[in-house]
């Protein structure tokens, strides 16, 4: 009880010293180290980036002090941060690490991943151009969380959803449409370029260009201008939208950075494989979605800047957490042209929470268009545009060629050197799995405003959750609906109900008050025909 | 157990040793024995057998707003009198009830959820007894060893536990006759768990309990 009372003590008064001004540190926290903090004083860890195995943290002096004295290690990266411009680069082999470190500061953080600066100066300006590199924003606040459990929850027995009927009729036409002759124009058009490195203003013409292509495909299309670098420049998004039929507040993302980098970025950069045939993908894509009806909207959205640090992604994403966008999945590309030999696999990286994402493109894939797919859990794959989705607590994957290839950020990375067998294939997978997400509108129409509350009931020595769903009956008649539940977003849904239920409620009793269990319903029609899923809920969307 | 639990449960303890030191003070000095200088005759021990009803009343408010304010226990207990004023005392005493789960939190529904709850406790214990004409004044105190369970009626949450505790309790006899008496007493046990809920993080199974009883001398 001393002990107890002691400590507490000591975690206040260090939530005190948090507070008081004082120096700022950059900190390098194991995530062992980061699960064993006090609660009270982990909300106050301001987490910039999450990697695969530590975070880095930013820490005034009164914390850093606290977290030393309660017997907390860590490693200062730096101190006095501010002025300062940060940024991951992927170093992948020790020569790299080498070749870094007379350039600038830098700090080994996670397998390939460094931390390195050189004062305020953009690292594009600095590096080689064979680094990958991602801003490191120092106003980002993530909260930082210890390792997740992997141990997955076991669900009781309940029957998977397996009428895909509809869904089978509908995707295979779209992967048929697939073009390899539209892709490989798609590439040419934006090396013709020259460059597209994203100070230039050939990069704004490949923008113009991009935006045409999805206004000429009946898209709504927008620009979004943001600032990055130094000077500071500008340069733009191109957003695509195909609204969703039935829930377009839930939004499917295919997108791939069209901005490229060279030896010499300023005049030749042709960037075939990267990220022109990324691009191409989700041109190609969005050719063929456009004018199809989904359940969910699907965005196309081509970024730039990310050669200089994932600028483009950073502001989409950060814009759409803060105005509470549902984006229920990104697939973004990232050179996928590149394939020496077949079959050559494609690589899925995923963090921990999205790897439903990587096995549901994989389902897809298997499904329509089958290639080679393997799927990846590394947090500390920070050198594309999922990333910043990543930061903003969605679910994102890469899709990435799994060879090296020796033309990368070279003038010679042109579109004789692609293997367009291989993008083929890879973009027959993506329109898959987008349409498979972004569920093509059936004409068993989707439930819509599904709403879940939750209420824990306790005894003495127990508590169970209970769930009370409701959503607005279906205009068409129906037979009833049915109510999936997981306890993984977006996979592994169970149905609940033995017979269709006739009101458009349900409550589920019983379940576990620790857990966070995910909902979504169906309708089901006379024949017996089912409806696409809803969008999804958490049972606790109340608390 | 924990502090906010605990204040209201010390304060009733420190007024009920509070009375009981006072009588026991008065008993003392006005014992007839005691005044008139006599000699009391040669004492020869005995034994006692009572059967008592109790009213118990939960120190904590989770388990009174699951099972209701007052619930019915049931003692057993065998008195071994070593001299006029000291005896040891060994028993058994039960205590079972139904009620409702309650909502944490904001309630979305008013739906409750019916359980079952019991606790069997052998226990034994040191008392003091100060015979007055018919009457008896008596203290206690003592140790508990306490089988819990609680059952969910319309789910499989099952609790089933061990815990030790502790008691004190006052109260008088009247006799009735030779063999017969009767007796009251005011009670308090503390049965710290290491169990809880969401409803209460460390559940204590102790509180308050008037009882009523008979007891058959032998």
């Amino acid at each position: 009880m001393k002990k107890a009372f002691a400590v507490m003590v000591i975690i206040l008064a260090a939530a005190s010293a948090a507070a008081a001004p004082g120096g700022d540190h950059l900190i390098r926290l194991a995530k062992e180290d980061a699960a064993r903090i006090p609660a009270l004083l982990r909300t106050q860890l301001q987490g910039l980036q999450e990697l695969q195995a530590c975070w880095v943290v930013r820490v005034g002096d009164g914390l850093a002090q606290a977290l030393t004295g309660l017997g907390f290690s860590f490693e200062v990266l730096d101190s006095n941060p501010e002025g300062k411009a940060y940024f991951l680069v992927r170093t992948a082999s020790p020569a790299d690490a080498a070749a870094l470190a007379g350039l600038g500061e830098v700090r080994p953080l996670d397998g390939s991943t460094a931390l390195f600066w050189a004062g305020a100066t953009e690292a594009r300006e600095v590096l080689p151009e064979t680094f990958a590199v991602k801003r490191l924003h120092l106003g980002r606040r993530l909260q930082v969380r210890g390792r997740e459990s992997s141990v997955p929850i076991p669900l009781p027995a309940g029957r998977m959803r397996n009428e895909r009927a509809y869904a089978d009729d509908v995707i295979p036409d779209l992967v048929a449409q697939v073009s390899k002759s539209k892709l490989g124009l798609n590439i040419q058009d934006l090396q013709d370029f020259q460059t597209r490195y994203a100070s230039t203003t050939n990069c704004e013409s490949a923008g113009t260009y991009l935006f045409d292509y999805f206004q000429s495909q009946g898209l709504a299309v927008e620009y979004q201008s943001f600032a990055f670098g130094g000077k500071p420049y500008t340069t733009r998004n191109i957003v695509a939208t195909l609204p969703g039929h039935s829930s377009p507040e839930q939004e499917v993302i295919v997108c791939a950075h069209y901005d490229s980098t060279s030896n010499q970025p300023l005049t030749l950069a042709p960037g075939a494989d990267d990220n022109a045939s990324g691009t191409s993908a989700v041109m190609e894509t969005a050719r063929i979605l456009a004018g199809r009806s989904f359940d969910f909207t699907v965005r196309f959205i081509c970024f730039s800047a990310e050669e200089w640090g994932l600028y483009g992604s950073e502001d989409y994403a950060s814009k759409a957490a803060a105005a509470g966008v549902d984006i229920v999945g990104v697939l973004n590309l990232d050179m996928i042209a590149y394939a020496p030999t077949l079959p050559e696999t494609l690589d899925l990286y995923v963090n921990s929470t999205s790897g439903w994402l990587a096995d549901r493109f994989r389902t897809a894939a298997d499904r329509y268009a089958p290639l080679p797919v393997q799927k990846i859990v590394d947090a500390s794959a920070t050198w594309s545009d999922h990333s910043p989705f990543w930061d903003q607590g969605y679910s994102a994957l890469c899709g990435i060629e799994d060879s090296d290839n020796p033309y990368y950020h070279k003038t010679t990375d042109t579109f004789s050197t692609l293997n367009m067998d291989f993008t083929t294939s890879i973009t027959r997978a993506v329109v898959a799995a987008a349409a498979d997400l972004a569920q093509p509108t059936y004409s068993v129409p989707t439930p819509t405003g599904l709403r879940a509350q939750s209420q824990v009931s306790s005894s003495l020595f127990d508590s169970i959750k209970t769930a009370y769903l409701d959503w607005d009956a279906v205009s068409e008649p129906v037979a009833g609906y049915n109510v999936y539940r997981t306890t993984t977003s977006h996979a592994g849904y169970q149905k609940l109900n033995s017979s269709p239920l006739a009101d458009p409620s349900y409550v589920d009793r019983g379940l576990d008050p620790g857990t966070t269990y995910y909902y979504v319903v169906t309708a089901v029609d006379g024949e017996g025909r089912e409806s696409n899923f809803s969008q999804e809920v958490k049972d606790d969307e109340n608390n | 157990m924990r502090t906010t639990e605990r204040t209201p449960v010390s304060r009733h303890v420190w007024v009920a040793a509070a009375t009981a030191a006072s009588l026991l003070t008065l008993m003392l000095a006005g014992a007839p024995g005691a005044r008139a200088g006599i000699d009391p005759s040669p004492f020869r021990p005995w034994l006692g057998l009572s059967a008592a009803s109790g009213a118990f009343y939960a120190g904590q408010g989770s388990f009174r707003s699951l099972y209701g304010d007052v619930q019915a226990a049931i003692h057993i207990q065998a008195d071994v009198h070593l001299s006029r004023k000291i005896f040891l005392f060994a028993g058994f005493r039960t205590l079972q009830t139904k009620g409702a789960t309650a909502v944490i939190g904001t309630g979305i529904a008013d739906e409750h959820y019916s359980l079952e709850f019991r606790v069997s406790s052998i226990r034994a214990g040191l008392g003091f007894r100060l015979p007055i004409r018919r009457f008896a004044l008596r203290l206690g105190v003592g140790g508990s060893f306490n089988s819990v369970r609680e059952r969910w009626l319309d789910f499989p949450e099952d609790e089933a536990l061990k815990a030790a505790g502790f008691f004190g309790n006052i109260g008088f006899g009247f006799e009735l006759g030779r063999r017969w008496e009767i007796f009251s007493r005011l009670e308090y046990a503390t049965i710290p768990t290491d169990s809880g809920s969401a409803l209460q993080s460390k559940v204590n199974l102790g509180g308050f309990e008037a009882v009523l009883g008979l007891m058959f001398k032998l």
